[in-house]
């Protein structure tokens, strides 16, 4: 058994000179997401969505930035964000495809679509293209058991897939330029 | 029919609490056992472990008939407040079940290493595991593997062996308001970290080792040292802060192996700071005196006791005869007990012997945690900028002999020392040291030159070098005393380890010194004679005899609460 060690206090994380919370961030998110919780703690998880609207995951320099603007430990919010897979603690491609594996789509033909989508961006699940443009994951129930198999693209919900349908969904035109950040709230 | 003082009944029997007591704490307090990992007296409640649950019945409010309580599902017990009437199983067959899955559970992915591991021996998880348990395991699979991670300048943890009871994480948030630590993830990748490059560093880091019921987070300076079980522990009060936090010493053939704290709502709650925890090192120093010494030429040279305590008895006592006054430094690194009887030898010799307390070391200012409580909160853990255990005590046992106001404290000792050795100026002092580290400045050094010196202190430095007569002393962990802390409580610690191989405690000195004075000054006259031998509890009804002041002695002290007897595991086979 290989004896994995990890030495966490003394990890460096990557910074850039540039602050991911800019001060028109700053005073957007004081303005539109602070008065609408009663503790900074509540504000933590919008805080969230939008920061990573903004960069597209989120760094830990980001985080840390956070916790500053919300009075709050670094601790307390990489806590909050690694528990929930929708926020991205490392970089991902600029387009985001969330195939749903959840029962339904399972037995309606959601492995095949999965393979057909992997062959065609050459990438396995998890993965992002090496030009940075395609991340690829497998995601529990989107809520569209009824219309399964169904996937994500980006805010897109693509429904009653076959392989070959899903793969020519990735070459619709992205709806916005908000898309091209993924999953957000 | 609900009566007076309300009472639940736990496995059969009615036990009375007072309201607001959830069902686990009437429990504890009465001694019946629940097994519980994730609840602790000084944290929030989380029922996380499911370990605790339990069935209950409650009466129905109208007909008074016993009803499964929240329709037959078993209850945290460690959430649920009691109210009058409830019965509580814990042996029943559900409730039993409940506690083979959740040890199953647990033990799905914990690493079967307790060969290994310090805290196997004082493990909830392997007490659990042969009480609550079963004896194989059903899981074929692999388990998770994670890493054993670096947290802090004490604490390693090993993540695999975690059962994410979140203690350590609540302590962090709740208790020292810092807040390093966290839950990365979910599901079967929850891990407890810190965020990367911010380490666990604060004053009170140490307790998440003790707070951990398994082995996932370890000490550092305890790792691989001992085996738990061949640990004797004994009763002892913080030596070297104001703040009398009751701890206990861990220690195993005359070596202390660790500090742990002892539980005392009253003044340290459940916790210690680490300066505490690692403070205990200067025990076995490498700078311990292990034999009195006298000058010669200049220079100490080796000697014994009995030697010693002759030309020091002689030498106070010149000093008198040429018309000068003797002075007692007492340090507030002693017992009470001591410093009585140490002025007790000065004032045999000189009626109007000197008196003063030795200097009080201050670090910073006081800090309480968490930032921003009151004091008085009896959540609140104060950590002391004082860093001497018995200032008061001392003053107070000195100022009994010498009266109110009569007691110099460092600066005014220094300065009665500086007035020359003229008439009634001081010719001879005996001077006590004790503490954790070199502590002489120049400013002393400068004015002992000149006078009878007997230097009683634990390490070596430059005024011991200096003095006329150096004996070896005890430290806190070696003998037996009170100290009085920084809010006035009076509290008394056990002797853990035999003295430091030709050192002797304080108290001994005296009683020895004492003792040769009776004979007149020489060990020859002493005859059959013995001294009498340091006993703190003898002492303390001494003094509160003698004086009236020092009554407290008799009637204020706090004692260390006697440990409820383990019950055997095995159980006893008459052949």
């Amino acid at each position: 058994m290989a004896w994995i060690t990890k030495n966490s206090a003394g990890m460096k994380i990557e910074k850039r000179s540039e602050p991911y919370l800019s001060e028109t961030l700053k005073a957007r998110f004081r303005s539109e997401i602070l008065p609408r919780y009663e503790t900074s703690m509540g504000a933590l998880l919008p805080t969230l969505h939008a920061v990573q609207h903004e960069h597209g995951w989120l760094p830990h320099q980001a985080l840390m930035e956070i916790a500053d603007f919300l009075s709050l430990t670094p601790a307390e919010v990489i806590d909050t964000a690694s528990f929930y897979e929708e926020y991205w603690l490392r970089p991902k491609g600029k387009r985001l495809i969330a195939v749903c594996r959840s029962i339904a789509c399972e037995f309606c033909g959601q492995p095949e679509i999965t393979e057909a989508i992997k062959a065609r961006l050459g990438i396995d699940v998890g993965e992002t293209t090496d030009d940075g443009e395609w991340t690829l994951v497998e995601v529990e129930c989107l809520g569209s058991c009824d219309s399964a198999p169904v996937m994500l693209v980006d805010e897109k919900l693509h429904e009653w897939l076959t392989p070959a349908e899903a793969v020519k969904r990735l070459d619709e035109k992205p709806i916005g330029s908000a898309s091209s950040h993924g999953l957000h709230g | 029919m609900s009566s007076p003082t309300p009472t639940i009944t736990i496995n059969g029997v009615r036990r009375p609490f007072s309201p607001g007591q959830t069902i686990l704490q009437v429990a504890n307090a009465a001694g019946v056992e629940v097994p519980q990992y994730c609840y602790h007296d000084g944290l929030s409640v989380v029922a996380s472990c499911r370990i605790c649950l339990c069935e209950v019945w409650s009466p129905n409010p109208r007909t008074g008939a016993l009803e499964p309580f929240m329709g037959g599902k078993l209850v945290p017990s460690c959430q649920q407040t009691a109210s009058d009437g409830m019965v509580v199983h814990t042996d029943s067959p559900k409730a039993v079940a409940n506690q083979k899955a959740v040890m199953e559970y647990l033990l799905i992915n914990h690493p079967l290493d307790c060969p290994v591991c310090d805290q196997s021996g004082e493990c909830f998880l392997q007490d659990y595991s042969y009480q609550y348990g079963r004896g194989v395991s059903r899981f074929q699979e692999e388990k998770v593997k994670q890493p054993k991670k670096d947290l802090g300048n004490h604490v390693l943890l090993y993540s695999d062996r975690c059962i994410m009871c979140t203690r350590c994480v609540r302590f962090t948030r709740e208790v020292t308001g810092t807040g390093e630590l966290m839950v990365m993830g979910r599901g079967n990748k929850e891990e407890i970290d810190v965020f990367p490059g911010i380490p666990i560093n604060n004053e009170l880091s140490g307790n998440v080792i003790d707070l951990c019921p398994v082995g996932a987070l370890l000490d550092k300076d305890f790792l691989f040292q001992q085996r738990v079980w061949y640990l004797k522990e004994t009763p002892s009060i913080d030596p070297i802060t104001a703040s009398g936090d009751n701890i206990w010493i861990h220690h195993n053939e005359g070596k202390i192996h660790r500090v742990k704290p002892r539980e005392n709502p009253r003044v340290n709650k459940w916790w210690i700071t680490d300066e505490v925890r690692y403070g205990w090192k200067f025990v076995h120093s490498a700078d311990r005196l292990g034999a009195p010494a006298r000058k010669q030429y200049g220079y100490p040279a080796q000697s014994d006791f009995p030697r010693a305590y002759e030309i020091a008895v002689a030498g106070l006592r010149r000093a008198v005869e040429d018309g000068g006054r003797v002075a007692l430094l007492a340090s507030p690194m002693i017992a009470c007990e001591e410093a009585y009887l140490l002025a007790q030898v000065v004032r045999e010799i000189d009626r109007e012997a000197v008196l003063a307390v030795g200097p009080v070391p201050v670090k910073g200012s006081d800090r309480v945690y968490p930032p921003g409580a009151s004091e008085d909160d009896p959540r609140a853990f104060k950590v002391h900028a004082e860093k001497a255990p018995n200032a008061r005590g001392v003053r107070r046992v000195l100022e009994a002999l010498a009266g109110p106001g009569q007691v110099l404290d460092f600066e005014a000792f220094l300065r009665a020392m500086g007035k020359g050795t003229g008439s009634s100026g001081v010719r001879a002092a005996l001077v006590t040291g004790n503490y954790p580290s070199a502590w002489t400045t120049p400013e002393l050094l400068g004015c002992l030159g000149g006078k009878f010196i007997v230097a009683i202190d634990t390490l070596a430095g430059p005024h011991v070098d200096a003095a006329d007569i150096s004996l070896p002393a005890a430290t806190f962990a070696e003998k037996s005393g009170t100290f009085e802390n920084a809010r006035g409580m009076i509290q008394s610690f056990e002797r853990a380890l035999t003295a430091f191989e030709g050192a002797r405690p304080e108290g001994q000195i005296a009683f020895d010194l004492l003792h040769l004075i009776a004979c007149g000054g020489e060990y020859e006259r002493a005859g059959a004679t013995r001294p009498e031998v340091y006993d703190a509890a003898d002492i303390r009804s001494r003094m509160a005899a003698e004086h009236e002041t020092l009554g407290v002695f008799a009637s204020a002290v706090g004692h260390p609460a006697p440990r409820p007897q383990a019950r055997p595991d095995m159980r006893l086979v008459e052949i």
